[in-house]
């Protein structure tokens, strides 16, 4: 059981309208300060699972309000040990346990995960320079090194987070990232590739030009897994799902192949690379979605569905024209 | 984040004069107190992070029971200026007797626990971060259920990467650090929770990889799966130091260590592999690789309660310091003795007393 602690700056006069709104909720306490400039702020301490709706309510209710801000603190530890909280809401009931952070946490944690910034690029070019050193020394340790430093599975995060909320702004972001993340490993592959000759039997880029059914699972469980490590905030699993279902080394073994020359092994990695790819979007969108991670307002929430209904097509598609691909790339 | 904010909200009847007053023994420096309208008092102490212990139990021990008492303790970022650590703590009110019917390893302890392994997060940080990973939820279940799959894709294909991204998703190693946790600190409840949140993964990694194990075509000469059946006396040092790292990672706030830790001495694949062969019926190299699991398992339960145990993390009430010491006898007894069965095991495996037999 984790706890949050909500602050809450609101103008003066709303001390009993909080309350009331806070009363159906199972808040572990709640304190409220009189500051300068007639504002007033709320402390409310609840557990993690609960702050979602009640973050929603307050929300709805004073965001027109000037001055109005809420901000969400981790709490680390609480005296005494809170044992099962009362349950007098009358909307426990309806609000099922959803075992998750709330969706303005969620947001904030992968939106600073999928901004293109220059940092983000420096990793990138590093972890294809680590991939390809591993890959052409055979080196399983130094892969395993490069997948956890590439950055490429937070934008990832990003674009499925987006649809569900139907978030232009973060998925164009995200988008930006993942194209420009991409691009700049081919690029990076293609150069070393085509500088530094090699033996294409090494096994570590043999066992990445292999597809199988099985690494279309694989990539599917691990992708599920990263979501919930991210709405739950088991942050290490995360780094088990990099490694489980990386992007950068079959890109980087696809970009060595190809700057050499061997156009058919280069093709089995770029396709064991989108079956990633997509696997992973198509798991973030169903693992969020079946999360009930949604917009505030029913309106949008309903837009936002047919969004992630469109999408969730679109990813099935590619995947089965990808098992298509793949079997077709067998008998050729 | 170094740093930690302690807000503590104490109803105003208890002379608040006696809060200074205790508070002064400590020489914290960053202190502000506000009064509350509603007649509390609002005390925010920053503080580094290894320090907030002794403060906690000192607002612990003499507040707690008041209606309306809490403290909660917030994680900072920053500050500026940097917050001073308490130079030196006044001693305690000199130590109470503790007598001497105490720990089979107290004074051991006492003499290997320095100031400077004691430096630690506090004992309610500690509980807060390790019983949120005993408890069974969906999404426990969910994890497992990944894990094992991954683990089995990984063992049978002879992919080391894969494998190692099952071990670290895997959350199998929460619920042994915290029944360590649980016996050193006499928490029934909680050891219950850890017991059945390990029962429960164990459970469903075994059931899927034994399913898998039935329809899969198992090749044992795999090397990934060569390599889980085989345990030696170097798996017993592995597990063991590996578990005293884990519980240090908790007990020191750095997680990143924990990575480490699951990969070096992960439960899963031998478990999974376990699995495998048994659901397809290599019953000899199963057996191996189950005996890998059960060191894997015992080793850091009991590098775990003797790294609490060597960290003093201990109730602070009486009668409930009375069960823990119990709990934790009771259990390094049992850890010590199935350690010796297992590498007793071992070496009959390897046919070390074969030798013996026959000269």
């Amino acid at each position: 059981m984790t706890y949050r602690l909500i602050e809450m700056v609101l103008p003066k006069g709303f001390k009993k309208d909080v309350m009331d709104l806070i009363k159906e909720y199972n808040i572990i306490e709640i304190l409220d300060f009189e500051m300068a400039n007639d504002l007033m702020l709320f402390k409310i301490l609840l557990t993690t699972e609960d702050s979602e709706s009640v973050l929603d309510r307050l929300e709805k209710r004073f965001s027109h309000l000037t001055g109005f801000r809420m901000y969400i603190i981790p709490v680390q530890a609480a005296i005494p040990r809170i044992e099962g909280i009362p349950q007098i809401s009358k909307y426990s009931g309806k609000s099922e346990k959803t075992e998750r952070i709330s969706r303005e946490e969620l947001h904030a944690n992968v939106m600073s995960l999928s901004k293109p910034t220059k940092v983000y690029f420096v990793m990138v070019v590093l972890s294809s320079f680590v991939a390809s050193i591993g890959v052409l020394t055979d080196n399983v340790a130094v892969i395993i090194g490069a997948m956890v430093i590439a950055p490429l599975l937070g934008p990832n995060m990003g674009l499925s987070l987006a649809t569900v909320l139907r978030d232009s702004d973060l998925a164009f972001i995200a988008l930006k990232s993942i194209i420009a993340g991409i691009g700049t490993t081919i690029v990076v592959s293609v150069i070393i590739g085509t500088l530094v000759s090699f033996d294409p039997s090494i096994p570590a880029i043999v066992l990445r030009t292999d597809v199988a059914i099985a690494g279309i699972f694989l990539a599917f469980a691990s992708g599920v897994a990263g979501a919930l490590a991210f709405t739950t905030e088991v942050s290490s699993a995360l780094i088990g799902v990099m490694v489980a279902v990386a992007l950068l080394p079959p890109l980087v073994v696809f970009g060595l192949l190809l700057g050499s020359g061997y156009y058919y092994m280069a093709t089995g990695a770029l396709l064991l690379f989108l079956v990633n790819l997509v696997g992973i979007n198509l798991a973030g969108v169903v693992t969020f979605y079946v999360q009930r991670i949604r917009p505030l307002n029913t309106w949008d929430a309903l837009k936002a569905d047919k969004i992630t209904y469109f999408t969730m097509g679109i990813w099935v598609s590619l995947l089965i024209i990808l098992l298509v691909l793949i079997q077709l790339r067998k008998i050729v | 984040m170094a740093y930690r904010l302690i807000v503590a909200t104490i109803p105003m009847e208890k002379s608040t004069e006696k809060v200074n007053e205790l508070l002064k023994r400590y020489e914290v420096l960053s202190m502000w107190r506000i009064d509350l309208p509603e007649g509390q008092l609002l005390l925010n102490i920053l503080i580094r992070r290894e320090k907030t212990e002794a403060i906690m139990n000192l607002l612990q021990k003499r507040f707690a029971g008041i209606e309306g008492f809490r403290v909660i303790l917030v994680p900072v970022e920053a500050s500026i200026p940097i917050p001073e650590a308490p130079v030196r703590i006044l001693p305690e009110e000199d130590k109470e007797d503790e007598g001497k019917d105490g720990l089979i390893l107290e004074e051991l302890v006492d003499r290997l626990g320095s100031k400077e392994l004691v430096d630690r997060l506090s004992r309610q940080e500690i509980y807060a971060d390790i019983s949120d990973l005993s408890r069974i939820s969906n999404v426990y279940i969910i994890m497992m259920v990944l894990s094992s799959l991954v683990a089995a894709i990984g063992v049978l294909n002879n992919n080391v990467a894969v494998i190692i991204g099952a071990m670290v998703i895997a959350p199998l190693f929460g619920p042994n650090i915290a029944l360590s946790l649980a016996t050193v600190l006499g928490d029934g409840g909680l050891a219950r929770d850890a017991i059945k949140t390990n029962f429960t993964g164990i459970g469903t990694a075994l059931v899927i990889s034994i399913l898998l194990g039935l329809f899969a075509t198992v090749d044992p000469s795999i090397p990934e799966l060569l390599l889980r059946t085989k345990v030696g006396l170097g798996s017993v040092t592995l597990a063991l130091a590996s578990g005293i790292v884990g519980a240090l990672a908790f007990t020191r706030g750095f997680r990143t260590a924990l990575v480490g830790v699951m990969v070096a001495v992960a439960l899963l694949p031998p478990l999974v592999t376990f699995g495998l062969l048994l659901g397809s019926g290599n019953f000899f190299l199963a057996s191996g690789a189950l005996l890998l699991f059960m060191v894997n398992l015992v080793c850091i339960n009991l590098a775990g309660v003797l790294t609490f145990l060597i960290q003093r993390i201990r109730p602070i009430i009486p009668e409930k310091a009375e069960r823990a010491k119990k709990m934790t006898n009771i259990a390094l007894i049992i850890w010590i003795v199935l350690l010796l069965v297992f590498v007793n095991m071992i070496l009959l495996r390897r046919g070390v007393f074969d030798v013996v037999h026959l000269g």
